[in-house]
């Protein structure tokens, strides 16, 4: 306010790199210590959770890689990322901005996407060396492109106060009359604009109405990140090239329908044969049974045959241990 | 608030602004923590003269603005102007007591949420208005106790 932003941010970064430094240097240490204490049984749940999934798709990964090989698609882009600690910032004007615990230093940048384990929470707004402010999607100046899983019904989302009682809730808009995504349908970043990576849930369709003028529709959309359950909170780094999927659906549980955009397109051989045929456009809506969003287990089955409590585990090819009591023990690898 | 030396009650007003910023700074207890900064600002600005109550407004408004930068600017503005109007308003309130002093800190600190919210209002940034009706009125309410509290503190010591 009545200083250019430029002169803003200058001036505030100076002032915390010298007369606030003690403070925000307390504050990154009392946001160590309180991931310190973090429930660990949760903690352990979680990684044990993480540690099933990453085994259950560590074929897939293999096949896929040399699937894209044998079709020779360029390498998709995976992002990096930082985790942080997010406290709620007190006074006027604060409402809907958190200070992170991350700043440049741990390799944030400047307006990158902020998600939970639940979705997306925000967006990265002014960054500093040590720390950095985060807009949440409750902040009135929060925007976020998104889309229906099926990529039929695309818009712009933005938070709604007071228009559906006290809750607070983001509107999508605009939306046409001839798309009519249902009650609970999942809404997901589109990727439009290139702030936020495409395929981070952000919310579920609430209710339906229409804008003033009366000619586009309006959703209200749930999110799935709550604010008072903002914590622990993972800030998106630049992309960088593996060999995974750059839709971050997948990360979720949830499966993508609608086509990609042309972001890993096969890379044509000056020799190629026959060229590839353009991309069709992705079909307008039309009057017809829409495809269900699907989901996808997260918790995949696991390879290997079971092992039940009380009965040894005997790697395969080796020898079954004999009893001391004189009886041979069953060995479990090869079956009973 | 005349006991005390020129450098105690200034060691006094520092005391105050550094609680204020390891609290909802370092420690993160946002409005848990109350606003000392108001309550340093007005209890200085008793002793002060009109126009360093201003500029030490001023320059306490650009160092909370480092701190939340979405009221920067806006929260130098109104804690420069509430430390103004805390200097010449020992011509209307004179005496010390503890009852004007809760009412002097209260109403300065709700003068302060409103002034920002009016601020804050031209860039869609000021929030619900029963922010300002039932938040601001309670936030103040914390403010004159802790100011009271912290007052009483500085006479025992002084």
């Amino acid at each position: 306010m009545l200083m250019p932003e430029v002169y803003k941010d200058g001036l505030g970064h100076a002032l915390r790199a010298s007369v606030l430094r003690p403070f925000t240097a307390v504050q990154r240490g009392s946001a160590d210590r309180a991931g310190r204490y973090a429930d660990a049984a949760a903690l352990r749940a979680e990684r044990d959770s993480l540690a099933s999934f990453l085994v259950g798709q560590a074929t897939l990964a293999a096949e896929n890689r040399e699937l894209r090989q044998l079709l020779g698609f360029r390498p998709r882009l995976t992002y990096s990322f930082a985790a942080a600690e997010a406290t709620p910032l007190a006074g006027p004007g604060s409402a809907g901005v958190y200070r992170l615990s991350a700043g440049r230093r741990d390799g944030v940048g400047e307006g990158a996407p902020v998600i939970t384990a639940e979705g997306l929470a925000g967006q990265v707004g002014q960054l500093g060396t040590e720390s950095s402010t985060m807009l949440a999607w409750t902040h009135p100046n929060f925007r976020v492109s998104v889309m229906t899983l099926d990529g039929e019904t695309y818009g712009v989302a933005e938070p709604l106060q007071g228009e559906r009682g006290n809750e607070l809730m983001l509107g999508f808009s605009p939306v046409a009359f001839h798309t009519a995504p249902d009650t609970g349908t999942l809404i997901v970043t589109s990727g439009d604009g290139g702030v936020y990576p495409r395929g981070i849930p952000v919310g579920k369709v609430a209710a339906s109405g229409t804008d003033p003028d009366g000619w586009q529709r309006i959703y209200y959309v749930r999110p799935l990140v709550s604010p008072a359950q903002l914590g622990h909170v993972l800030v998106l780094g630049a992309p960088v090239p593996a060999a995974s999927d750059q839709d971050l659906a997948s990360a979720w549980g949830v499966r993508l329908t609608a086509p990609a955009r042309a972001d890993t397109a096969p890379a044509l051989s000056p020799d190629a044969a026959t060229p590839a045929a353009p991309r069709t456009a992705p079909r307008p809506a039309a009057p017809r049974p829409r495809p269900r969003p699907r989901q996808v287990d997260p918790t995949p089955e696991l390879p290997g045959r079971p092992v039940f409590p009380g009965q040894p585990r005997v790697p395969e090819g080796l020898p079954a241990p004999t009893n001391p009591g004189g009886g041979a023990a069953r060995d479990t690898s090869r079956g009973a | 608030m005349t006991e005390g030396t020129r450098w105690q009650f200034v060691g006094f007003i520092a005391v105050l602004v550094i609680l204020y910023f390891l609290l909802r700074v370092g420690l993160g207890l946002g409005a848990l923590a109350p606003d000392l900064l108001v309550v340093a600002l007005l209890l200085a600005a008793r002793r002060m003269r009109a126009g360093w109550a201003a500029g030490l407004g001023f320059a306490l408004g650009l160092l909370d603005g480092a701190a939340h930068p979405q009221t920067m600017g806006a929260g130098a503005i109104a804690l420069c102007a509430l430390g103004y109007l805390g200097a010449r308003s020992r011509e209307a309130l004179a005496g010390d007591g503890p009852v004007l002093l809760a009412l002097y800190l209260f109403a300065g600190k709700w003068l302060y949420d409103l002034v920002v919210y009016l601020l804050l209002m031209s860039d869609h940034l000021s929030g619900p208005l029963s922010m300002l009706v039932l938040g601001s009125p309670l936030a103040a309410l914390y403010a004159a106790a802790a100011g009271l509290a912290a007052a009483a503190a500085y006479r025992a010591v002084a």
